[in-house]
């Protein structure tokens, strides 16, 4: 903890503490780009062979993947304040810019509203013909209608925005005045941010991708995209701490302890992933109980037991093997790859939680379009996703300058 | 960084930027052994006797109670169709429950940097291994024949020839709690070897210094020793971490894997684990509210660790209250008849009034800590963990007893009472479990002398460090 040499806070201007330019240039083409292939995805996902569906699961899968990035950084954002950590303050930032994206995937929801609205075969199955039929559909529509279907995920969205204006917006004017006041008041509300959190976190996980198989359920359901949200928000949040430091930048704020702190971190939420996604596949499996095993049972035929099985050893085994090696921890470039390998496992982990609703006949590669729209569309929101990230960081100090506990991050040293 | 300014006991505040200290006082290396050796040193004050022979006396009666019911049989419990999991196994996972702070705060909050752990972990974790022989006990004699318990062991039998079920969560649940209980003691004693040495060191009687010499393991406290120790006890706080989530998880198994409605759920497993560090905590709070008082330890476990214990009550009573919520919305969600029912019945049918009192202690009391006057006051923060105690065991009572009285099949649904032995046994483990607490407190290093030295000595360095700044500045 304690450090022989006087630590010299830089100016909030400083040049190591800017976006590179070299990336600042990239957000207007990977809006633009970004955009694009997320046009061409959707419509190769209209061509796959299962209608308007299987490009509304392709597009849901891409936006979910951003989503839950942007919901894990606002939550470690959060949780920072709330347990006043000292280690993390020169890594905050780039987790703060994540979660400031907000407005734009709820931009991005619009399209799924609009499906939504327009119902029938369009999106979800609790609209459709097979699931009015049933004798309960008249009672689960009263929670599965578009009406209350749009009040819940605008006020999810609403409460994220506002959850990420206020403690991103705080820490900026930080930077400026330096008050240490402004700390206090982000603690104080951290509080009730996390409760409004988990309540939103949970409604959002029920709504937009549980009830894509409407006569399935699982309370832990929202703890399992909880934990793959996490997962990713710390693997992003990783991965460009590290793209910025390639850049020449941030080389002394932020230390191999950092990386060392947050490949802990990563392997803390790959074994909370796999403890989660674990104990809600085995409490199924062993009760048996058919409306409950039918979820899993789409995912254990025609081919998807593939990507079942790669999530087994690829999202956990791996990883968990990996990561458990402190020198590993302590290099940067490993926790780097590790970090952009995690982000691939949660797009595939997502991929698998959505996409057989869509095709579970054709199999994971959706006839072959249908990967490909996939793919596009992953590449194409996360292009646009990370566009906008580029663009709020461009005239925004990389750490928090002023936070009044910089200086014990500065310092601070794994024992 | 620097060492926030106290007035008085209250180290609560700290601006963001300082670190409240977390020893007070002119404590020094010194009054750190003498405040804690003393208590083992002195002779037992009045109270400690009459508490020591009250809870002696109902663990006493909780041995003979297992006697008659050995003799009798089981049908002394008021078990019967359809509840055959009555108040043994609603008091087993209870007292598991209780056993998950202790590790909790000596593995997790260690990994974690948390250094206000340093002068609660050791008291915590003795409770966590009395909880457990505590909970322990209960299945050993529900099995019926408690003298064959042991075909509960990973061998085949030689009477059945044939092994124990694998596939059952109750065997899982036996190598699960057996793990938690022997790792939980190991870290336990491992931790305690620097100070137990200082302990034989300091006694004046032959056969005192022999058992402590005995228990301290030659420990020298050489450089050698200590790089070797700080070694062991990172690694153990690594195993141990995984622990703490697999007990509760396992016990949850016990009853999530079954389909019977309100039982069979997925949230169980975090839920579960959340309860168990929930009510460890009020426990650890129960306990060591007075005891800081009656021990003089003021100084030691300061209102900063008794805060911070609070905001932990209060983040897991908001998680158990979150998954209560989810399972009721769940149940209606999912629209299957029979767990709609389990639900509506647990709220409204003949245990509602066990249902409100766990709703009431669990996740409305805990709600006070939100208010900073009721987690810096001793007395309220005691009260409202006497809540969260009962409220937790009212959990379990509802889980085990409101589902099984009321499942699939009408005809054979039932009203669960409770006899005087159910009574006497839930009474007698808890004089069990005050024994030993009181029996460690006498007997052992209380606090960790040698841990809470070091956060001294950190304390002093950053003091140290900013007082030279300043003088340069002048």
């Amino acid at each position: 903890m304690s450090h022989s040499e006087p630590i010299k806070l830089k100016a909030p201007d400083h040049d190591t503490l800017q976006l590179p330019a070299s990336l600042a240039k990239l957000a207007v083409p990977l809006l633009g780009g970004g955009v694009l292939v997320l046009l061409v995805g959707w419509a190769i996902g209209l061509a796959a062979g299962e209608g308007v569906r299987y490009a509304m699961l392709s597009y849901l899968s891409a936006l979910m993947f951003c989503v839950t990035i942007s919901l894990g950084a606002l939550f470690f954002v959060i949780i920072q304040h709330l347990t006043r950590a000292g280690w993390s303050a020169t890594v905050r930032r780039t987790s703060e810019l994540l979660a400031s994206a907000m407005p734009l995937l709820a931009i991005m929801f619009v399209p799924i509203l609009i499906a939504v609205w327009i119902g029938g075969e369009t999106m979800y199955a609790w609209q459709g013909a097979e699931f009015n039929a049933l004798e309960v559909a008249p009672i689960k529509q009263l929670y599965l209608n578009p009406g209350f279907f749009t009040i819940r995920a605008v006020f999810c969205f609403a409460s994220w925005i506002l959850l990420a204006r206020y403690f991103c917006g705080m820490s900026r004017r930080q930077d400026q005045t330096g008050e240490v006041q402004l700390t206090e008041k982000m603690q104080f509300w951290s509080g009730p941010a996390v409760f409004l959190f988990s309540l939103t976190c949970s409604i959002a996980a029920f709504d937009w991708i549980m009830s894509l198989a409407p006569m399935w359920f699982s309370t832990m359901f929202g703890v399992y995209i909880f934990a793959g949200s996490i997962l990713a928000a710390l693997a992003a949040g990783t991965a460009l701490v590290y793209w910025f430091q390639a850049q020449g930048k941030l080389r002394d704020e932020v230390t191999v302890e950092h990386y060392h702190d947050l490949g802990k971190l990563l392997f803390g939420f790959v074994v909370f992933w796999a403890y989660i996604s674990f104990s809600q596949y085995l409490l199924i499996w062993y009760a048996n109980i058919p409306e409950e095993t039918e979820w899993f049972f789409y995912r254990q035929a025609n081919g998807w037991s593939w990507v079942s099985i790669i999530l087994v050893l690829m999202h956990w085994l791996l990883p968990f093997l990996a990561l458990l090696s402190r020198p590993l921890r302590r290099r940067p470039g490993w926790v780097f790859g590790w970090s952009v390998y995690l982000l691939l496992m949660h797009f595939i982990d997502l991929f698998w939680a959505i996409m057989p609703q869509a095709s579970h006949a054709m199999g994971p590669t959706g006839g072959g379009l249908g990967i490909v729209s996939v793919i596009l569309c992953g590449v194409g929101m996360s292009a646009l996703y990370l566009g906008a990230v580029f663009k709020l960081a461009a005239d925004v100090p990389l750490i928090p300058v002023r936070d009044p506990r910089l200086i014990e991050s500065l310092a601070f040293e794994n024992v | 960084m620097s060492i926030a300014a106290v007035q008085g006991s209250d180290n609560t505040l700290e601006r963001p930027g300082e670190r409240a200290p977390l020893v007070l006082g002119d404590t020094t290396f010194h009054t750190i052994t003498e405040s804690v050796c003393q208590i083992a040193e002195r002779k037992p004050s009045k109270l400690w006797v009459a508490g020591f022979l009250v809870s002696a006396h109902l663990a006493g009666f909780f041995g003979i109670l297992v006697l008659y019911l050995i003799y009798t049989g089981v049908g002394v419990w008021g078990n019967q169709a359809p509840v055959f999991w009555g108040w043994p196994i609603v008091n087993f996972v209870f007292w598991v429950g209780i056993g998950h702070a202790g590790t909790l705060i000596s593995a997790i909050l260690f990994l974690f940097r948390q250094e206000w752990r340093t002068s609660i972990n050791r008291a915590a974790e003795a409770m966590t291994i009395f909880a457990v022989i505590c909970a322990g006990s209960f299945p050993g004699i529900h099995v019926g024949r408690a003298w064959l318990a042991y075909w509960l062991a990973p061998y085949p039998s030689l009477n059945l020839w044939m092994w124990p079920q694998f596939r059952s969560p109750l065997l899982w649940d036996v190598f699960a709690v057996s793990t938690y209980g022997s790792v939980s003691a190991a870290f336990w004693y491992m931790g305690m070897i620097p100070d137990l040495a200082t302990l034989r060191d300091r006694a004046r009687n032959p056969y005192r210094r022999f058992a402590y010499g005995i228990l301290a393991l030659g420990w020298s406290g050489s450089s050698r020793h200590w790089l070797r120790y700080e070694k062991a006890y990172a690694l153990l706080a690594a195993l141990a971490a995984p622990l703490v989530l697999s007990v509760h998880t396992i016990v949850s198994f016990d009853f999530a894997v079954s389909q019977v409605p309100g039982w069979h759920t997925t949230i169980f497993p975090p839920y579960f684990v959340a309860g168990a560090i929930f009510s460890g905590f009020a426990m650890v709070l129960t306990l060591m509210i007075p005891a800081r008082s009656l021990l003089n330890l003021k100084h030691l476990i300061t209102l900063r660790h008794l805060e911070n214990m609070c905001k932990i009550i209060l983040a897991t009573g908001s998680i158990v209250g979150l998954a209560y919520g989810t399972e009721f919305f769940i149940a209606w969600y999912g629209q299957v008849r029979e767990e709609s029912f389990a639900f509506i019945n647990r709220a409204f049918g003949p245990y509602a009034w066990a249902y409100w009192i766990m709703i009431t202690c669990n996740v409305i009391s805990p709600q006070l800590f939100w208010f900073r006057r009721f987690r810096t006051d001793p007395v309220l923060i005691f009260i409202v963990t006497i809540f969260v105690n009962i409220g937790m065991w009212f959990e379990r009572f509802v889980i085990v007893v409101s589902s099984l009285s009321r499942d699939y099949l009408p005809s054979a649904w039932g009203y669960f009472t409770p006899t005087w032995v159910d009574w006497g046994m839930l009474i007698g483990s808890f004089g069990l479990f005050f024994t030993l607490f009181l029996l460690f407190c006498r007997l052992m290093p209380v606090i960790n002398m040698a841990e809470t030295k070091a956060t001294l000595a950190h304390e002093m360095h950053v003091r140290h460090l900013t007082e030279h700044a300043q003088h340069e500045a002048e």
